[in-house]
Order: structure tokens, then C-alpha cells, then sequence
């Protein structure tokens, strides 16, 4: 019983199945279809068939392949394009298939629309140094509103505005796009282009021509006096820094000052232009001193020197040791017009004990015209020591005895 | 029966009420409950993935045991992760008081002993601890678990009930899953005292009394338990391996390779006090003053196996106290394990001893012979005294955290979160610092990754792995390791696509600025972002280490069906009881307990001199902090305790110890304080300070002061001398004069570019539009050359911005061999300027850094020092080198204004001074110094970072030794593969100078008169710690 039913029910289910239906009744009568078309526009594929059934249409093109189905009226069959393949340019492939044989086949071919072209542009690098050898590239696409590349040779517009001035020329597609190297002019400024095909509207290019490397330049020093009071601040600056185009350089182009002493040693400020003027400021030495001064753009540029002198604020101070308290004390220390030197000039003292060995060195600021060692903390023992006090390049020295009971 | 049931409600009802209302004012706050809710999130969003990309570059969570954080993810569903987080805590309260209460009743028999016992936890100091400083909920739910279990236990063994034994071990699952730890170890202290206590009440039941017990007795009654014993055994052990089965697969297949990790509770607590505290002293709290009663319960026949395993956890305890635990452990298990969690089992196994005395003192045979003897106000005090102790401990160790908190303020983390999802910010790496174990409450909250961690065990990189760090985010705690190994993340952070910190520390802004990072704004929570230029995105594809389906599935399955299934068999038992559906058979622990009659006098006066003992103990300690803290007693303690005010930066302190007849005012005090900047003043911590007396008298002295400074740059060891003077029987430090030094101008004007750049221009969330992304600032290398100084590799040159723009300049350098393999490979990190303005030239020069202590053998200095320099060992000799320099525009860090004068140089040193001559106060300068030889060509790079700041229009002076540069070898000149920005080098320096370079012979030379170099070149860079804008 069960093997009867499981047999009448394979019966059943192949009577159910779809019978193969036969491509016999199916003719291809004829087709109206275009053999070169514009992208973007209507397209349809138009067959007249006798017989039943309903064929499909296979396209493929440079984006890949599909099947669409159609509309069937009494005996015409209206195939329309997707928009993925109408709006494509290049060969467009069809086949009308019905079962498995292939009824009709061929190739259409589109071609770029006309209608409202675009320029695809790429401009670089955006910033180039003034002068006739530096430049940037542009390299434009022109293509159709759908995106579809504009045959080689289309020609193409360039218009360019670099300090007022105003040029255009053509240029030509070859392998689908265009390139021009666009040169650098010798004024620094920002130059404008714009690339447009025929009918077409263009983004605006911009590119930046800076100031090239910096030549010789000339510097100037100011300050308030010209003591070595070690308080007050002179200031370095150059000339404006021009490239040979005599463009200012860039703002921030950093310049040394280097300032070599009556000692040989080398001393540094920088500072980076503003408009082409870079300055940079120093403290008054605290002592007499004769500084040559020279700038620097590092490799690249240099001034000539100058010299700057510093005249000494005082000739001598004095220096009293106050046994007692184990004190010493430094002052007045009196400035070019025997007013106070201004607080914060260092004082070094150095004390030696009896052999002139070194035991001790501090250093203090002088406050008002003086200024205070406590040399009883220092924890020496009882004994003759000498002080050499030196207060700006000028040193005094002076011998003191040490009493201190409280150490054992 | 009433009463005792009554006890174990008025236990919940207060435990609940206390515990559930202060945990929403400590849990967030601990150390450990935001790494669970981490895990939380991560099982939230992703149940069945045991990877995680957003810690460690990539960990697997099957290196914890998931029940806890699958439950919180559970109830995360319902209303939020911290829901889910406070949901399973107030559980583990539940599951806490209710377990001690059942592990009370089984090991004394008495309901009412059981019911003190269920008191006594909720208010025991060390389950507050536990729960409100350390956060472990995991371990709180597993011991909970397995306290409940070992009534089961007990019964399968003296009944031989198998439902007992289902129930057992439904219980040991649901512990497994949530604790690994615990049922290890839970094994070994708390069952198998168990199973001792269940044969020795076995062999009671065969004798008239304890007494009779022998050996002989015991061995029969484990003879006839021994099967039910095996049973069990095996089942359990089964249930552990196969319960968290890929928790073992894991740890096979990824060993940890983590080196130890210092924790305080290894520490000696005698030397560190504060471990002592933390580790000791609280979670035994007022049970210290016991232990002789426990003790002698613990050692009577009935519990004697528990007291071996008392005594055993208890020494296991004490940490680094005594050399036994690191004797008995072994040097690995000692070293891995942390210690706490015996003190935390052996006070848990104490309580029913501790509920049993109290019992017995309120209203047992205690209280009679009290009375009887002393009459009741002895009786009363005694009751005061240990009502008051534990009232005292309950708020000590609440307000711990409070007083002294071990986490930075809470931090706001939106700003954050919306700035990592802002502007493709997390397609880079980002790190914290300063967070604390916030951290992973960030993580949880973005899908942004980050290098660091807070689960070191799961961490993969070696440059972690071989640190003794817990996490980077507060390396300043772990000294040369700690910064060492961030200093190897900030230096070649392209390794790592690490672009963004959040850092919620000063501490660590100069070693930021230095090693090249920037800036980038400051977050409305205060929180500051620092950013890297030139570090590449994250790959779309990120590598992982897969697991079989089987382990995801066991993994996402099983621990949550243990609690499922434990649930569905215990709660028909209790409905059973509760509704009294059957009649109740009274279980075979309650047959046995022991009758509490007839204290023993002996073990009072024990236990009262030991309490003697224990306070004069406490007082003594107290009294030595005294000695130790009273700052004005000797000349030594004000100097000590000046520096202390200084490096806690509490003025007002610091001002209290200075003389008060030398006549600094606070006011002064405190302006003179706000002028101060620089290193030594905003960035060092203290580590070490010795103080001699070079002289003294009655009333004066002078002291030498020798102190070690660690900042983030470098260690600084200072000598000083400081006079101080006794005035009224206190000494005080005599203040040092203020500097004198006035400025020419009160007002004065400085004029700089500064520079913007727009980012977008275009708003899109596209890929920036190409017109948008800025070009990179060209550079040009003026001379490499690869050298070796001693046994240190290194290449030096100099590198020029030729562009109109500044840079900001990352250099890596690679070495070869003579077959071309490429050797070792590191980035520039203090030794360059890594900002230049336009036509601005810096010296660099590259060390070869090894990721430091890669095997475990390897000596780890003793103290700190993060200028700790361990060059890269070459197995070969390298022959030819590699160098790649990026530029990318920079906008900020651009000061330039300062000035070298009064250079001095001798044959040992370089002096001079800086002036700052613009309007920015410099926090950190630092001197680069480049030495040539006679043909000017260069030998060797070196820096130092100077002290102190310099203030606007004000000198700082400096002194740097040379360093030894006797056997400076230059091994390649050979500059034919620099690159910059891709490009080679060569060709750069011809399209921008055709003409050629205008060499004078390098004017800016210092000459020098010294044997080993002829020329110097001295630059400047600095660290501006608060930009004006």
C-alpha cells in the first residue's frame, strides 16, 4: 500500500510539472533597432514575432551584462534600455534569447551625449616657487553628463589669470584626457584657471606662487644705550628679504643673528620675518664687550657684518666684611650716571682658603645697589680665607678672617 | 528556629540597605567593577566573539571566566550596562550574606550561632573592602557560590542523598564560570577541610564522644566515605575543566607571558605600612583581637582540618611579610597570584567562629561567666568595646576611599566618546593617561581601540608584556619601566596607528611635546587631546586569533546554563520548604553540631592579653607615625617635610615651615611660588631625599639636602644647602632670597605669523576632498651619517625645512647589514626639534632602543630612571642605513623667541644663558648640541633639558658637561637612501637649489678647544607648558 501511494504520488508530481515549452511556434519576424545611438536618450528595441511565448534580451556592455524583460502587444515585443546601459557610451551588445537558442543578436553602438558637457579637473601641486622652472600639472577629463569620456581630440579650453594677466589657449584629448604643464611665473601670486569644453562650465583651479629662496640681505641694530648694564634689550632686525624676483619671502622664514664676542664665542637669537623683516632681541651684556653681528638664512642667504660696542657701567665698587655677623657685603654699585645699577646683575664670589685653594663659589643679585653674603653658613672652619667679588667683568678681592664659635 | 531566621532577615535587610545604597557611591570608584563592565559591553555587543580589537591591539575575553559579565550583559538588555552592573552586585550581597549564613549553620549546627554569623558579614570589614574599595564581584560571587555549596557537600557525604549531590555540584558549575580562582583554591581550603570535618563527624556518630575519636576510628569512617568522596571529587573536577573549557584551551594556547607585576599585597607589611593597611589590617579589622579564640576553636577535633586551612590562608596572607608564603607558593605561583584573596578566605572561614563568640557572649555561657565573675558592666564594656571596634571599622574602611581616593576625579566621557565618533577619529588608535580605571569605562562606551588595557594577564604586545606595568595610561607609578615603555608608544606610535591621548595629567605634557606630539584642543571635561601628525589610519582588516565554533558556543552557552539550571533545582527545594509541602527533614549538619557550654577561663585570659597585646601594638604604631610626621622636631623632619608640602605643591604647609622672624609673608610666599615654572617645579615627583647636618648648634644648623627628583624626561638629583634655626622650640628653614632680577619693560610687543588650517573645507563625510589635504612642507637632509659611540649605533645628521611653511618633522632610520637585512629601526625622540619654521635647520640624531628587558632574565634597575638607555644589541655590524623623513604642516608649538648669551666654555662644560625674548613663558627648555670635527663634519648630537623655566624677558642659565665622544666612529656617509616625504633627497635639493647651496664654511660654528671635537653648534627648543593665545 504505501510503496502504491509513494509511486501515485511521483505520478502526480511529475504531471504537475511545467511542460518544456518548444521555441517551434517562436519566429522572429523583424526588428527596428538603431545601430548607433546618443547616450542618455530613449531607447528601445523593438521585435515583431509571430507565435507564442515571450522572449528576453540579454545586454551586456562595459559595465556588465543583464537580461530584461520586455512588453509583448499582439506581435511586437518592446525591449527598454535601463538607464545603466542607454546612458554608458561604447558598445552596447544585445542578444534576444527565447528557451535556448538565441533568436537575433548584434551590437549597438553609444556614443557620448552632446548635451551639456563637464570637465573633470585635477591641479597639482597647489603651491610653486616663483621663478621659470617650477610648475604644477593640470590633467582635465572632459565627459558627458552621464560620465561618459568625450571621444580623443575634443577640444578644450584653458584660461589661466596670473597677476592680472588673462591668456587662453586650446588643448586637445589624446587617450581620453588632457595635461599641460603650467609654469610658474616670477611674481609670486595666486594664479587662476579654468578648463571648459565646448558648452561646458569649469570649477575654478587655483594654484599659489610663493616667493623662491632669499638673497642677501642687509641688518640694522637698535637699543636704548649703549652701556653693558645687562638689563636692558637691543633689538636686531634685517632689511625686508626679497627673492631674486624681488618678492617677499614668506612670513616666518626663520633668519639667525649670530653675535661673536670679544671672546670668540658665538652667540644666537633668532627670529622669523613678518613682510620680510625678521627681528630678534638680546639682552645688554653685563660687561664691557664688542659684538659682531651677522644674519643668516641657513645655506641660504647671509648679511654683511656689522659691530656693535658696549661701553662698561662702572669703573669699581666696594667690598666690606663685617666680622661680627660673618657678612660680606657688596656695594653700592653705582651705573653711568652713578644712579643704582638696576637689581639682577649677578655677583659671583669665589673664596680661597690660606693656600689660595678654591673652597667655595656663590653667586647673589645685586638688590638696590648691593648685595649680601652670609658666609657664616657656609660651615667653614675658623681661619684666614680671601674673596674675589666679580660683578660685571670687574673683580675685587679682599681677605677676611673666619671666627666661628658655634662650631666645635 | 524563629529567632534565627529572624537574624538572617534583619542580616539581608541591613545588608541590602547599607551595601545597596553605598554602592552607587563606591563601585564606580574601585579598582576592578569598570574592567568587569568592559567585559560587560563587550559580551552585550557581541555574545559569541571572544575577540576584542579595542584593547591590547587585540585580546581574547576567554581569559576570564564570563558568567559575571554575561549576567550584567544580560541585564544590560533591560536598562544599561551600569544597571547590569548594579543588578549583580546587589545579587552578590544577596548571594554573600546567604552563603556565610548556610556555611554558619553547616559548620556549627546552631541556627542561632548561624544567624550572628550572617550579622557579623554584612558588617565584617573585609567583605566592605572587597566589595567597596576593590570592586571584585567575580570573586565575591564565586566564594558566595561556594559557601553555599558546602552545606551540599556535606550532605552527599554523611547522607549519600543524590539529589545532594546534583545540587553540589550545580553549585561548583555556577562557581567555576564565575571565579576561576576560587574553586581551585576553594578546593584545596574550603572542601577539603570539608570532607575532614564530614568523616570526623562520621567517626562521632560511631563513638560516645570526641575524645574517643582515634585515628583508628577515622580511618574506618574514611574508608566507608571514600567512594562518595571520589564521586564527587571526580564530578567537580570534570565540571571545572569542562565548565570553562575554552578558559583552559586559551591558556594553553596563549600562555601568559606577562613578567610580575609588583601588587601590595607581596609587599612587606612591616616596611610598607599602607599594604600592611590595606592587605592586614583592615580585612581582619576586629577579628585580630580574637585570634586566639578562633584559633583554639579552630584547633578543637570537630573543626581541626579547618584550622589547618585557617592557618594556612592566614600565613598565606601575610604576603611578603615573612619569607614562608613565597616558600610554600613557589616563586612563580607567588609572584602571579595575588595574595590578598587568602585574607579575604581566611576572614570569610573566621566569621562563624567570630558569630559563635559573639553568640555566646550576648546570650550564651560567656555572658554568664562574666557576670558571674566580673559582674555585667565588665560584661557591658567588653560588648561596647567590640560593638564600637566594629562600628569603627565599618566607617574606616567605607571612608577610605573617600580620604585617600585611588582614582582621579570622575571624568565626564562624552566629550570624548563624540570626539572619537567625530571626523573619522576612530580609524586611529588612541591612548589615556591619567584616567585611572576609567579607562575602561571609556572603552566600554566606544568602539575606538586603544593600545593599552586593564586586564594585563590578556596582553600580547612584548613591549607590555615585558614591562612590570599594569597599564600605560599610569606609568608615572611604575618609574623607569612605566615611562620607559609609554616613552617606546610615543616614540614610534605609526607602529601602533596610535594618533590621539587623552590626558588627564600634566605630568606627562613634556614628554608629549618632546617626543614629537602636539596639542590639539581641550575637551569642555578638561580633558586634553594630543595628537601625532603622520601616522596612518588603522588597515581596514586587523588580524585575530580565531577559536573553534565548539569553544565560541561553549563559551556563550554553558555559564549562563549552570545558573539556570542551579536555579531551577534550588528553587524547587526552597519553594518545597517555604510552602512546607512535605515535611522537613532536619539535615545531617545540624545533628552534629557541637554544644557550646562551659567557656574556658584559660582562653579568656588568652585572648585578653593577646587584646592587650594587639592595642599596645596599635598605639606604639601610632606613636612612631607621630615620631616620624611631627614635622618641627628636629632639623631633619622640618627639611624632610618642607619637600613633602613642596612635592604635594601644598604652599601653605611648605610657607608653615619657614621662619617666621625672616619675614617672608604667605602672600609673597605664594607669588613667588606662582613665578616659578620649569621642570623641577611643575613636573617632578620627589623620589628620595637625604638630609645631613653639615653644622649644628642648639639653635642653628645647615643642612645638606640631597634629593632625587623623577620627571618624565629625565631623573634630577639635586644637592642644596639650606640653613635652618630654632625659634619658640620648633626649627624652621630660613627662606632663600626671591631673585631680584626686574625686566627694562613693563610692556613691550612681539609680533609672530601664526598660521590656521581649515581641515575640511568642503563639510562631507566623505573622504577629505583632495583640494583640502595640505601638501607636505619639503625638507631636505643636509648630511646622515650612521656612527657608533662605544657600543651605541646611532645616526646623526641635519635636516633642513626648505619650504615656506613649518613642519613638523618625523625621521626614522633603519640599519642594514652588508647583505642588505635590515637590523633594527627606531624614530627621533628628544634629539631634534621636531617643529620647523620655514628655512629653520635642526640637528637629530636616532638611537637604536631595544624594547627594554625582553626576557624575564634580564636585570631590572632598582631604581627609577627614565633616561634609562638600553641600546639595541646587533647581532651584526651595520653598514648602511635607511632613512625616511615625513613632514606635515605644523600650526602650533612654533616659539622660537629665545636668545643664547654669555656662553662660557671650559674643557669639561657649556655655560650660558638663555633669554627669552618674547611674549611666551617657556616651561622646559631644552639645548640641543651638535659636535664637529676639524673638517666641520659632524661627530655626535646631544641634549639636556634645563631646570628651570625662563620667564619673559629674563635670563636662565645653564651647564652641560660634554659627554665623551673618544671613540665616535663613523661607519657611513653614505646618504643615498634618505628620503623625504618619499622622495629621494637628492633630487629635492636640486629642483630647489639649481644653482647650488651657498656654503660659507658654516660661520655658525663654535669653535672649541677640546681633544676629542673642534667645532659645537648650540640650538634651542621649548616646551610651553599653558600657551597664551
Amino acid at each position: 500500500m504505501r510503496k502504491l501511494t509513494f509511486i501515485l504520488l511521483c505520478v502526480f508530481a511529475f504531471g504537475c510539472s511545467r511542460p518544456v515549452e518548444t521555441n517551434q511556434s517562436l519566429r522572429l519576424v523583424s526588428l527596428n533597432i538603431p545601430e548607433t545611438a546618443a547616450a542618455g536618450g530613449e531607447m528601445a528595441f523593438e521585435f515583431h514575432i509571430s507565435g507564442g511565448g515571450m522572449p528576453v534580451l540579454l545586454l551586456r556592455n562595459a559595465l556588465g551584462q543583464t537580461v530584461i524583460d520586455g512588453k509583448r502587444d499582439a506581435e511586437e515585443v518592446i525591449f527598454r534600455l535601463p538607464s545603466s546601459f542607454k546612458e554608458k557610451s561604447g558598445p552596447c551588445h544585445w542578444s534576444l534569447i527565447y528557451g535556448d537558442s538565441t533568436l537575433a543578436s548584434g551590437v549597438v553602438h553609444i556614443t557620448p551625449s552632446e548635451i551639456e558637457p563637464r570637465v573633470e579637473t585635477y591641479l597639482g601641486p597647489g603651491n610653486i616657487m616663483a621663478g621659470r622652472t617650477d610648475h604644477t600639472i593640470l590633467v582635465a577629463v572632459p565627459s558627458d553628463v552621464y560620465g561618459n569620456p568625450l571621444p580623443d581630440g575634443t577640444s578644450l579650453t584653458l584660461r589661466k589669470q596670473v597677476a592680472g594677466v588673462l591668456e587662453s589657449e586650446g588643448l586637445n584629448t589624446n587617450s581620453l584626457f588632457a595635461w599641460k604643464r603650467v609654469y610658474s611665473e616670477e611674481r609670486a601670486t595666486r594664479g587662476f584657471l579654468s578648463v571648459i569644453a565646448e558648452g561646458s562650465h569649469s570649477k575654478e583651479l587655483t594654484f599659489d606662487i610663493h616667493p623662491a629662496a632669499p638673497v642677501d640681505f642687509e641688518i640694522s641694530y637698535s637699543r636704548n644705550h649703549s652701556y653693558a648694564d645687562g638689563n636692558q634689550v637691543i633689538t636686531f632686525s634685517t632689511s625686508v628679504l626679497k627673492d631674486p624676483y624681488n618678492n617677499t619671502v614668506s612670513d616666518g622664514t626663520l633668519v639667525s643673528f649670530l653675535i661673536t664676542n670679544s671672546g670668540g664665542k658665538i652667540l644666537r637669537a633668532q627670529g622669523t620675518t613678518i613682510h620680510g623683516i625678521a627681528t630678534a632681541r638680546m639682552l645688554h651684556p653685563d660687561r664691557a664687550d664688542q659684538w659682531i653681528v651677522r644674519a643668516l638664512v641657513e645655506g641660504i642667504a647671509t648679511s654683511p657684518e656689522i659691530q656693535v660696542e658696549f661701553l662698561p657701567v662702572m669703573r669699581s665698587f666696594s667690598v666690606k666684611w663685617n666680622a661680627s655677623t660673618s657678612h660680606l657685603d657688596v656695594g653700592p654699585v653705582e651705573s653711568f650716571l652713578k644712579q643704582f645699577q638696576p637689581d639682577g646683575l649677578r655677583v659671583i664670589l669665589k673664596v680661597t682658603d690660606e693656600q689660595n685653594i678654591p673652597v667655595a663659589e656663590l653667586s647673589g643679585e645685586l638688590s638696590v645697589g648691593y648685595a649680601r653674603f652670609d658666609l657664616g653658613q657656609l660651615g667653614l672652619p675658623s681661619g684666614k680665607y680671601g674673596a674675589s667679588v666679580e660683578i660685571g667683568g670687574i673683580t675685587k678681592e679682599i681677605p677676611f678672617e673666619l671666627k666661628n664659635e658655634e662650631l666645635e | 528556629m524563629r529567632r534565627s531566621n529572624l537574624l538572617l532577615l534583619l542580616a539581608l535587610f541591613l545588608g541590602l540597605a547599607f551595601h545597596g545604597s553605598a554602592l552607587f557611591f563606591t563601585l564606580e570608584s574601585t579598582y576592578d567593577a569598570l574592567i568587569h563592565l568592559f567585559f560587560a559591553d563587550h559580551y552585550a555587543s557581541q555574545w559569541w566573539e571572544p575577540w576584542d580589537y579595542r584593547w591590547y591591539t587585540g585580546f581574547t575575553v576567554m581569559g576570564y571566566p564570563p558568567l559575571a559579565h554575561q549576567m550584567m550583559a544580560l541585564f544590560s538588555f533591560l536598562g544599561g550596562l551600569k544597571f547590569g552592573l548594579y543588578s549583580i552586585a546587589l545579587a552578590a550581597i544577596v548571594l554573600f550574606i546567604t552563603g556565610v549564613y548556610r556555611f554558619g549553620l553547616m559548620l556549627t549546627g546552631n541556627r542561632k550561632v548561624a544567624g550572628y554569623t550572617a550579622l557579623l558579614a554584612v558588617v565584617s570589614s573585609t567583605f566592605i573592602e572587597t566589595l567597596h574599595l576593590f570592586g571584585q564581584l567575580p570573586s565575591i560571587i564565586g566564594i558566595s557560590v561556594l559557601l553555599h555549596t558546602l552545606p551540599e557537600i556535606y550532605e552527599w557525604l554523611r547522607t549519600g542523598k543524590v539529589i545532594k549531590l546534583v545540587l553540589a555540584y550545580s553549585l561548583i558549575a555556577v562557581t567555576v564560570t564565575s571565579h576561576h580562582v576560587t574553586p581551585i583554591f576553594g578546593m584545596v581550603f574550603f572542601i577539603f577541610p570539608l570532607i575532614g570535618m564530614a568523616v570526623m563527624d562520621d567517626a562521632r556518630d560511631r563513638v560516645r564522644n570526641f575524645r574517643q575519636i582515634t585515628f583508628k576510628v577515622f580511618l574506618n569512617s574514611f574508608r566507608r566515605l571514600f567512594w562518595r568522596m571520589v564521586t564527587f571529587g571526580m564530578g567537580s573536577l570534570a565540571l571545572i575543566v569542562l565548565c570553562i573549557l575554552p578558559y583552559w584551551i586559551n591558556s594553553k594556547e596563549n600562555p601568559i607571558t606577562q613578567v610580575p607585576i609588583p601588587h601590595g599585597s607581596r609587599d612587606n607589611f612591616l616596611e610598607v605600612t599602607s599594604s600592611g593597611l590595606v592587605f592586614f589590617l583592615i580585612p581582619w579589622g576586629i577579628l585580630l583581637f580574637l585570634l586566639p579564640y578562633i584559633f583554639y576553636r579552630f584547633y578543637s577535633k570537630r573543626y581541626l582540618f579547618f584550622g589547618l586551612s585557617f592557618s594556612m590562608l592566614t600565613l598565606l596572607g601575610t604576603g611578603g611579610t615573612t619569607p614562608l608564603p613565597r616558600l610554600l607558593l613557589g616563586e612563580t605561583a607567588f609572584n602571579i597570584l595575588t595574595l590578598d584573596r587568602f585574607t579575604l578566605w581566611a576572614t570569610i572561614m573566621a566569621l562563624p567562629i567570630f558569630g559563635e563568640f559573639m553568640c555566646r557572649l550576648v546570650e550564651g555561657d560567656l555572658r554568664d561567666w562574666l557576670q558571674s565573675r566580673f559582674g555585667s558592666v565588665s560584661h557591658r564594656l567588653l560588648g561596647g568595646f567590640l560593638g564600637g571596634g566594629i562600628l569603627f571599622m565599618v566607617v574606616f574602611s567605607m571612608s577610605l576611599g573617600y580620604f585617600r581616593p585611588s582614582q582621579p576625579q570622575k571624568i565626564n566621557m562624552l566629550p570624548i566618546v563624540n570626539f572619537l565618533n567625530q571626523d573619522m577619529h576612530n580609524h586611529w588608535r588612541y591612548l589615556t593617561l591619567g584616567f585611572g580605571d576609567q579607562m575602561a569605562w571609556l572603552s566600554a562606551q566606544t568602539a575606538a581601540m586603544t593600545v593599552d588595557g586593564n586586564y594585563h594577564s590578556a596582553r600580547r604586545l612584548p613591549e607590555l608584556t615585558t614591562k612590570a606595568i599594569e597599564r600605560l595610561e599610569n606609568s608615572k607609578f611604575r618609574g623607569v619601566e612605566g615611562i620607559g615603555s609609554l616613552q617606546q608608544f610615543l616614540s614610534i606610535p605609526e607602529k601602533y596607528n596610535l594618533k590621539y591621548i587623552f590626558s588627564n595629567d600634566k605630568f606627562y605634557d613634556p614628554i608629549l611635546y618632546f617626543c614629537g606630539w602636539q596639542r590639539l584642543q581641550q575637551l569642555e571635561n578638561g580633558i586634553m587631546v594630543w595628537e601625532r601628525l603622520n601616522v596612518p589610519p588603522l588597515p581596514a582588516i586587523i588580524p585575530r586569533d580565531d577559536v573553534p565554533r565548539y569553544l565560541k558556543l561553549m563559551w556563550g552557552i554553558i555559564p549562563v546554563l549552570t545558573v539556570l539550571i542551579a536555579f531551577l533545582l534550588n528553587i524547587r527545594l526552597i519553594w518545597a520548604r517555604v510552602l512546607k509541602l512535605k515535611p522537613q527533614e532536619e539535615p545531617a549538619y545540624l545533628q552534629s553540631g557541637v554544644e557550646l557550654k562551659g567557656f574556658n577561663p584559660a582562653i579568656i585570659k588568652l585572648n585578653t592579653a593577646w587584646a592587650v597585646l594587639v592595642l599596645l601594638l596599635l598605639c606604639y604604631g601610632g606613636y612612631s607615625l607621630y615620631l616620624v610626621n611631627s614635622a618641627q622636631r628636629s632639623p631633619e623632619n622640618v627639611v624632610k617635610a618642607y619637600y613633602d608640602a613642596l612635592d604635594f605643591k601644598e604652599f601653605e604647609r611648605a610657607h608653615s615651615y619657614l621662619s617666621p622672624t625672616r619675614g617672608v609673608s604667605l602672600d609673597q610666599y605664594m607669588l613667588e611660588v606662582a613665578v616659578t615654572d620649569g621642570i623641577l617645579s611643575s613636573y617632578a615627583k620627589l623620589d628620595s631625599i637625604g638630609v645631613d647636618l653639615v653644622s649644628s648648634s642648639p639653635n642653628t644648623a645647615t643642612a645638606r639636602i640631597r634629593s632625587v627628583w623623577i620627571t618624565p624626561l629625565e631623573t634630577i638629583k639635586k644637592t642644596e644647602r639650606r640653613q635652618v634655626v630654632k625659634e619658640e622650640g620648633n626649627w624652621y628653614l630660613v627662606p632663600e632670597p626671591p631673585k631680584r632680577d626686574i625686566p627694562s619693560d613693563q610692556l613691550f610687543t612681539s609680533n609672530v605669523t601664526r598660521y590656521y588650517n581649515h581641515g575640511r573645507r568642503k563639510v562631507t563625510t566623505q573622504q577629505t576632498y583632495h583640494e583640502d589635504v595640505l601638501e607636505q612642507p619639503l625638507l631636505e637632509v643636509l648630511t646622515a651619517r650612521l656612527v657608533r659611540n662605544k657600543d651605541q649605533y646611532a645616526i646623526v645628521g641635519e635636516i633642513q625645512n626648505i619650504d615656506r611653511v613649518p613642519a613638523d618633522v618625523t625621521i626614522s632610520a633603519t640599519l642594514y647589514n652588508e647583505m642588505d637585512i635590515p637590523l633594527s629601526s627606531y624614530n627621533a625622540k628628544y634629539h631634534i626639534k621636531h617643529k620647523l619654521m620655514p628655512k629653520e635647520v635642526t640637528s637629530f640624531r636616532i638611537d637604536f632602543e631595544k624594547i627594554s628587558w625582553r626576557t624575564k632574565d634580564d636585570i631590572m634597575p632598582a631604581t627609577f630612571n627614565p633616561e634609562q638607555f638600553d641600546p639595541v644589541q646587533l647581532e651584526e655590524m651595520p653598514v648602511k642605513f635607511n632613512l625616511q623623513c615625513a613632514a606635515n604642516i605644523a600650526t602650533t608649538d612654533l616659539y622660537k623667541d629665545v636668545a643664547l648669551q654669555q656662553l662660557q666654555l671650559n674643557q669639561e662644560t657649556i655655560r650660558g644663558a638663555l633669554f627669552n625674548a618674547g611674549v611666551q613663558e617657556v616651561t622646559i627648555p631644552q639645548i640641543l648640541i651638535s659636535y664637529y670635527d676639524t673638517k666641520k663634519e659632524l661627530l655626535w648630537v646631544d641634549q639636556t633639558f634645563v631646570q628651570e623655566g625662563i620667564r619673559v624677558q629674563r635670563l636662565q642659565y645653564f651647564d652641560h658637561p660634554f659627554p665623551e665622544l673618544e671613540v665616535v666612529e663613523i661607519i657611513s656617509r653614505d646618504m643615498k637612501n634618505c628620503f623625504v616625504n618619499g622622495l629621494p633627497n637628492s633630487e629635492i635639493s636640486e629642483k630647489m637649489f639649481p644653482d647650488g647651496r651657498k656654503e660659507k664654511g658654516k660661520p655658525y660654528l663654535q669653535p672649541v678647544s677640546h681633544k676629542e671635537f673642534d667645532y659645537i653648534k648650540i640650538e634651542t627648543d621649548h616646551f610651553i607648558g599653558n600657551p597664551r593665545s
